[in-house]
């Protein structure tokens, strides 16, 4: 029952951002690709399913909202970079879950001309639920694509995973387990002005 | 070719070393069973009254050597299979069935009692046999501190004992019962703990229906037993008259009047009173076959007795009577403590160091690693589980011990 419910999170989440795609590619047509600012901002939405991995920690991945805010600039037509703070979020049976990210982040477009990037970051991942807390150094891949829809601005999806670990998941001071994992992947929809 | 076999032969003998070198040493056994060197106080002491069929000597065949070489009763069906004669009393559920049972084997009635006068407590404790009561559940799913199961997926077999006898006047001041407690969670969390734990105030019992309203029952027995933590919440007059005998013409609740809670605060303390293991469970009776009435002849009243009032015959619980006036006794009454539950809650563990067998006194106090007169051999894991509050479920809830033959006194 709860995959079931997880499964049409993603499906509610992955359909709306075929809509969206679909209504700016026809938009791209029409749109003639401007010059780039030195400055880009970013906003993604989607969902998350995140889980902690540890000889005790569940083994359920939870899917919750996830958001992500990113501003930086352009090293290059193929290259911006910035930072990005992000939060996930999920509640079950009045336990909610929350993790926070922050980090660098860099987007590699291997054709300026087509949609298509890279991304990759690295940063901190911090996760809450009641007392405990975790903390660690993450590493994000992924891959996004853009479709203009006016002027500066593109919209667009972003598949992206998170992965942290060599952490304790601690109450307080107390250390619960060691070595402690936090993974995440990411289906979002990417609002951006480059 | 041989001296390439050498080479592999030590190589692996290097790594078998290193694996060994990294282990903690060989883990003490929960139970162990030494030489039987005679029998203990607890055991031989029922005989069959009234409609019990079986035979005292039936009843000693199912017995267990304890930790100390003594003979001790021990769990046993409420029908003997063999002759399929009936004892009258049940003591819960059968301990075979739980995963802890291959570990620890049959639980041994009144092992801690047994040692009391030697510990150097100064009274002993008299137990009836009746009123020990076995509860087990395994791979229970356990909750983790406020979280809940939303960041740990922990589970425990849980197989417990506690002498709860519901049936006497002995509980209204007695704050002084045998609880057996066995633990084994898959975080690591694991002790087996055997002791004579104070329950609440002695001499003083909690109202069932109302946790907040106490009442001194009398003299503490034994006289000098302490202050244990946790409470006896037992039915008395007043839960009677507010959900029972009611004056609204509304049904009569002898549930919400009589569920006993007997809540404990259990633990292994070091000599220097620190902590090895802590636990916390709930033991709860619904149906038991007494109340404590201070008017009545030894301050105890029979809920039977209340089936008979105009007012409540033949509702509620009562509605299942025969037409004839039955005793509190008989295997027909509704109230025989027969419906048990417990509330596991907290597990906590402080032990990381070691050693696994501790020895402390029959009150779990006064721990040390070698054994001393009067001591009881309780094990723990090396384990600390500080920070993770873990505690759960509810063992036996819906469960009915019922059986033919069994009456009260159980």
């Amino acid at each position: 029952m709860l995959v079931l419910t997880h499964m049409k999170r993603i499906a509610s989440i992955l359909t709306l951002a075929l809509l969206l795609s679909s209504a700016t590619a026809r938009a791209q047509a029409r749109t003639v690709t401007p010059a780039l600012s030195t400055i880009w901002a970013e906003v993604t939405v989607g969902g998350a399913g995140a889980r902690l991995t540890c000889d005790v920690c569940q083994s359920a991945r939870d899917v919750g909202p996830a958001i992500t805010l990113a501003l930086g600039a352009y090293a290059s037509p193929q290259l911006r970079v910035g930072l990005e703070a992000g939060r996930w979020t999920y509640e079950e049976n009045a336990v909610r879950e929350h993790v926070h990210t922050f980090g660098l982040v860099a987007h590699l477009v291997p054709n300026p001309r087509r949609g298509l990037f890279f991304l990759g970051g690295l940063g901190w991942s911090g996760y809450r639920a009641g007392e405990f807390k975790y903390d660690a150094p993450r590493l994000t891949v992924g891959a996004g694509w853009d479709l203009p829809i006016y002027g500066r601005w593109v919209v667009g999806n972003v598949l992206a995973i998170d992965a942290a670990s060599f952490a304790a998941l601690k109450t307080g001071s107390t250390t619960v387990a060691r070595n402690v994992g936090l993974s995440s992947a990411r289906v979002s929809v990417q609002v951006r002005r480059r | 070719m041989r001296k390439d076999g050498e080479v592999w032969r030590r190589g692996l003998f290097l790594v078998l070393w290193s694996v060994a070198a990294c282990d903690d040493g060989p883990v003490a056994p929960r139970f162990v069973t030494p030489t039987e060197i005679g029998t203990s106080l607890a055991y031989s002491t029922w005989t069959p009254a009234l409609t019990d069929t079986c035979t005292q000597a039936i009843h000693d065949s199912y017995s267990v050597v304890g930790p100390d070489g003594m003979r001790y009763p021990t769990w046993h069906p409420p029908v003997d299979p063999a002759s399929g004669c009936t004892f009258g009393h049940e003591h819960g559920r059968d301990p075979r069935g739980s995963d802890l049972y291959n570990e620890v084997g049959p639980i041994p009635f009144g092992y801690a009692n047994q040692h009391l006068v030697a510990s150097g407590f100064g009274a002993h404790r008299q137990e009836d046999h009746v009123g020990h009561k076995v509860e087990w559940e395994n791979d229970m799913p356990m909750r983790v501190g406020e979280t809940g199961s939303a960041t740990f997926a922990i589970t425990c077999d849980v197989l417990t004992k506690l002498h709860q006898g519901t049936h006497s006047p002995d509980a209204f001041t007695n704050n002084l019962h045998e609880v057996v407690y066995h633990v084994n969670c898959s975080d690591g969390t694991a002790f087996s703990a055997t002791l004579l734990t104070p329950i609440g105030t002695p001499g003083q019992l909690v109202a069932s229906c109302e946790h907040e309203r106490t009442t001194v029952a009398g003299t503490a027995t034994p006289p000098n037993s302490p202050n244990g933590g946790g409470r006896r919440a037992v039915p008395d007059l007043g839960c009677i008259q507010e959900h029972v005998l009611r004056t609204d013409g509304e049904r009569p609740r002898f549930d919400s009047a009589l569920r006993e809670s007997w809540e404990v605060s259990g633990s292994l303390r070091k000599a220097n009173g620190q902590t090895i293991a802590a636990f916390n469970p709930y033991y709860q009776v619904i149906d038991p076959s007494r109340y404590y009435d201070p008017a009545l002849t030894s301050a105890m009243g029979r809920p039977i007795d209340l089936c008979y009032d105009t007012t409540v015959a033949r509702r509620d619980r009562c509605q299942t009577l025969p037409a004839e006036v039955i005793a509190w006794n008989d295997p027909r009454s509704p109230f025989k403590g027969i419906r048990r539950f417990v509330d596991v809650n907290g597990n906590f563990v402080r032990n990381a160091d070691g050693p696994e067998v501790w020895y402390t006194d029959p009150l779990g106090r006064n721990g040390r690693t070698e054994p001393f007169a009067g001591s009881i051999r309780q094990w723990v894991a090396r384990r600390d589980n500080s920070g993770l509050d873990l505690h759960g479920g509810v063992m036996g809830h819906e469960r009915s011990y019922d059986a033919p033959g069994v009456r009260a006194p159980n």
